[in-house]
């Protein structure tokens, strides 16, 4: 008799003590990231039977188990990743935002600082000081463009940086996922069918900080084992192995880096950025793709645009020598360095998948006027040249002869070319860091019209007049409209990343207020438990002690 | 539902750093006096202030070359103010070189004068505007007019030179001197040349060829009439030219306010307003701060 409370005291001893020890488990982890509360699973123990029937024995703890919902916890990395993204995206874009914040600071006022000085010489063709004052406002427009644009490259360099180092983080996620998988494996083979809650916090913990990198798929193994997939569903994670991503120089566009992935044999095969989504690296790559990359377009645009439709005026005067006029400002030549050049040359960067290239059109801009913000890839296919606009990807043409006329560029013929050459064409992608002033003399302004004398002003009033004229996309945008396009697009854009990035974090916060009214852990519960469990042991003590008496009382009885 | 410990940090936190970054926000937009701090603010808005301050600054360059415009003409309307004069003067010497007993002394202290008065009217055809610039003499950077009395040659051009004063309008800030001085059929220049040549071919036989110089002076005065015609049609029309800009320069004025209207509206931070919001954004602040430290002040442990 007295055995049987003794035990049952025990039990409850027990019980109480493992309860109080996940209590304090739960109090001491209250901010531990990833931590999921743990609480014990009770049940009775099987009961005696006996002539009198059955005799309780107590209870038993089956388990701790942690409050885990996949469900939820998934539900919080997909909403996590969409998150990153776009607050990654918001980072990089309030960049060139900024930039272009304040309209003194921007293209804006040195584009009207250069035609005040056209102006003046309209008003005074004569006169040396007032072309002096052309020139350096010239100077003063052309070292805009050159700031502008390295702001972009500067901004290049940030967004190739991080991806670079974002690509290291997945790839140290990666192989802390793969141990834990062996040690949660190993943990569960030997754990009677106990989880190894910590383990397993420790790992989803992971998948979370993974998520925030790149947007992931975890399909759970049977042994327990996650296997985790990333873009258009390569293994990043399987099993007890982990793959590894490598950033890496585009070999199409050297410029950016990019990523490749490492299969198991060690090959690397390029992902195209579109496949990667989500996440830090998803919002990096976004961003340098829709919009760092039309922005420093336009603004090379405006500067080509400019460039290429003043010297044409320009060439049509006569200079205070009666000398024809030359060509005002510099643009990128056929071997892809800026000079006095007619005609400007578009940026070609060659690529042979297998094997030497072995040539590269020439790619002029022939009409300016009809010249896009687009990138362009020209292949050469068994057929002939195929061009695609890669803002619309659309095919100008295909299988067909060089050389093309396509919005305003003339690509050239040219030998020897083989299958599988490709050609990434950047019309204005180096622009604004390409023009420069041609002249150095005043008296080579050419403000007079043809067989003027001194104060022949003609060609000047018409440089002074491209001003206002809508010469560029199409003969649909003066240089200001092309440029105010740039300022609308970066502002419409970063509104709307904001805006949607506010959306998505109060997403964020309810699904994690969700996933934490199940798994997170509130103290005030934690502290009634506490006294809870207390209490229980304090009352299993007080059974022992009454077993004591009991069992007292039945050793007086003999003396 | 359950509401975790760590939850109530982090969504407290997270209510108190958007409140102090809308706060943070009026404030900057108070200090700056702009409404758009970036693009993004307005993107329209920010685009409008871009195109509209190029055709301010347009307007503003327009203006400065009606400054110019405006000088040129102006000078000009003096020096052809002058050249009236003198025509006037020398006509009235030709009718007194016709005066009854005129002596051949009197025709050639005349010419003299005359001849001076060559000189002076050379002087005003080759006038220079306030930057140095010949005047008259087109688009050639060259003395426009050379030569004796009766062999006055014309080294300029017809060039124009046009100003634009407006988007839509170029002023012809000059005339070409052959226009103003040699104009067919009105050359001041041959009449006076003719003129002096005239009276110095009297004065030695006077007074007996007086009936001859009758009829030479009075040809001489209408040539001399004719040329101040020309002269006072080109002075109406640089007076024209000049009400025309003044016109043009008062609109470009009407309009440079406009310009500045739109650009406050567009782009001026709205004090009122602001401060109202700044006000309600810190009472927003300080409650969430107070109402965090409340709620952390809050817990079970505390009775235990």
């Amino acid at each position: 008799m007295g055995d049987g409370i003794f035990g049952i005291s025990i039990t409850g001893m027990r019980a109480a003590q493992i309860g109080l020890s996940t209590t304090g488990h739960n109090i001491t982890n209250v901010s531990t990231p990833g931590f999921h509360r743990q609480e014990i699973i009770q049940s009775t123990n099987t009961p005696l039977r006996t002539g009198v029937g059955f005799i309780g024995q107590g209870v038993n703890v089956d388990t701790v188990r942690r409050a885990y919902s996949s469900y939820l916890d998934g539900q919080v990395n997909f909403a996590q990743a969409r998150s990153s993204y776009l607050d990654t995206y918001y980072a990089e874009i309030s960049q060139i935002d900024n930039m272009l914040a304040d309209p003194q600071a921007g293209l804006s006022s040195a584009l009207q600082g250069f035609f005040s000085g056209v102006n003046e010489v309209a008003v005074h063709p004569e006169s040396i000081p007032s072309r002096q004052s052309m020139l350096s406002s010239s100077e003063a427009l052309v070292s805009r463009f050159y700031a502008l644009n390295q702001r972009f490259a500067e901004i290049r360099d940030g967004v190739n940086t991080q991806v670079t180092s974002t690509v290291g983080l997945i790839n140290t996620y990666a192989r802390d996922i793969a141990a834990l998988n062996d040690q949660i494996v190993l943990a569960d083979a030997g754990g009677n069918g106990h989880p190894a809650n910590d383990l397993l916090d420790q790992r989803d913990t992971l998948i979370a900080e993974l998520n925030k990198e790149i947007n992931v798929t975890v399909v759970k193994q049977d042994d327990g084992g996650y296997n985790v997939f990333i873009g258009q569903g390569q293994a990043l994670v399987v099993g007890q192995q982990a793959l590894s991503l490598d950033a890496r120089p585009d070999p199409a566009n050297p410029e950016d880096i990019g990523i490749a992935y490492i299969s198991y044999g060690g090959s690397a095969q390029f992902l195209p950025d579109t496949a990667l989504n989500g996440g830090n690296l998803g919002g990096l790559l976004a961003f340098r793709r829709e919009s760092l990359d039309p922005s420093q377009n336009q603004l090379g645009l405006v500067a080509v645009g400019l460039a290429q439709t003043f010297n044409v005026q320009h060439r049509l005067g006569d200079d205070l020598n009666g000398v024809a006029g030359g060509n005002y400002f510099n643009v990128r030549g056929p071997t892809g360095i800026s000079g006095s050049n007619a005609v400007p040359s578009a940026k070609v960067v060659g690529y042979a998948l297998n094997n030497a290239l072995s040539g590269s059109p020439g790619v002029t801009l022939t009409d300016v006027t009809q010249v896009t913000t687009s990138d362009y890839r020209l292949d050469r296919t068994a057929g002939g040249f195929t061009l695609t606009r890669l803002s619309d990807g659309s095919i100008p043409f295909a299988n067909a002869a060089l050389p093309q006329v396509v919005d305003g560029l003339t690509i050239a013929a040219f030998a020897p070319s083989s299958v599988g050459d490709s050609w990434l064409i950047q019309p204005t992608r180096d622009a604004a860091k390409d023009i420069g002033v041609a002249i150095t003399d005043p008296a080579r302004i050419a403000a007079a019209a043809t067989g003027g004398g001194d104060y022949d002003n003609r060609n000047a009033l018409l440089l002074a007049g491209l001003q206002t004229q809508s010469l560029l996309q199409g003969g649909t945008a003066t240089y200001q409209n092309t440029y105010s396009q740039l300022v609308s697009d970066v502002g419409v854009k970063t509104r709307d990343i904001y805006v949607t990035g506010q959306a998505q974090a109060t997403l964020l916060s309810q699904t994690q207020a969700t996933q934490q009214s199940l798994s997170g852990v509130n103290l005030d519960e934690e502290a009634a438990n506490l006294l809870r469990y207390q209490m229980a042991y304090q009352a299993s003590g007080k059974m022992m002690q009454t077993a004591t008496v009991v069992f007292n009382t039945l050793l007086e009885l003999g003396s | 539902m359950r509401i975790s410990t760590s939850m109530i940090y982090d969504q407290g936190v997270a209510r108190m750093q958007q409140q102090t970054a809308d706060w943070l926000k009026t404030q900057q937009q108070a200090a700056s006096g702009r409404r758009i701090l970036s693009p993004q603010d307005d993107p329209v808005g920010a685009t409008r202030v871009l195109e509209i301050s190029q055709f301010k600054a347009l307007n503003q360059q327009y203006d400065v070359n009606i400054g110019s415009a405006n000088d040129t003409l102006g000078l000009e309307d003096t020096v052809l103010d002058s050249v009236s004069e003198l025509i006037r003067d020398v006509r009235t010497t030709a009718i007194s070189a016709g005066a009854p007993g005129v002596t051949g002394s009197q025709l050639t202290s005349m010419a003299t004068a005359l001849r001076g008065r060559f000189n002076e009217l050379m002087g005003l055809a080759n006038s220079r505007d306030g930057s140095g610039r010949y005047m008259f003499s087109g688009h050639q950077a060259v003395v426009p007019f050379t030569g004796v009395p009766g062999a006055v040659v014309y080294g300029g051009d017809a060039g124009q030179r046009l100003i634009q004063v407006s988007p839509t309008r170029q002023i012809d800030s000059s005339d070409a001197g052959a226009g103003v001085f040699q104009n067919p059929g009105a050359d001041v220049f041959g009449a006076l040349g003719q003129l002096i040549a005239d009276i110095e071919a009297a004065a030695p036989g006077m007074p007996g060829s007086q009936p001859a110089l009758a009829a030479n002076l009075s040809a001489d005065v209408a040539l001399l009439d004719s040329g101040l015609g020309r002269i006072l049609q080109v002075r109406a029309s640089v007076g024209t030219r000049m009400q025309e800009i003044a016109a043009i320069k008062l609109n470009g004025e009407d309009t440079a306010l406009q310009y500045d209207t739109t650009l406050s509206r567009l782009q001026d931070f709205d004090y009122a307003k602001g401060l109202s919001d700044l006000a309600r954004q810190q009472a927003g602040l300080e409650a969430a701060q107070k109402t965090f430290v409340k709620i952390q002040g809050l817990s079970l442990f505390n009775y235990l």
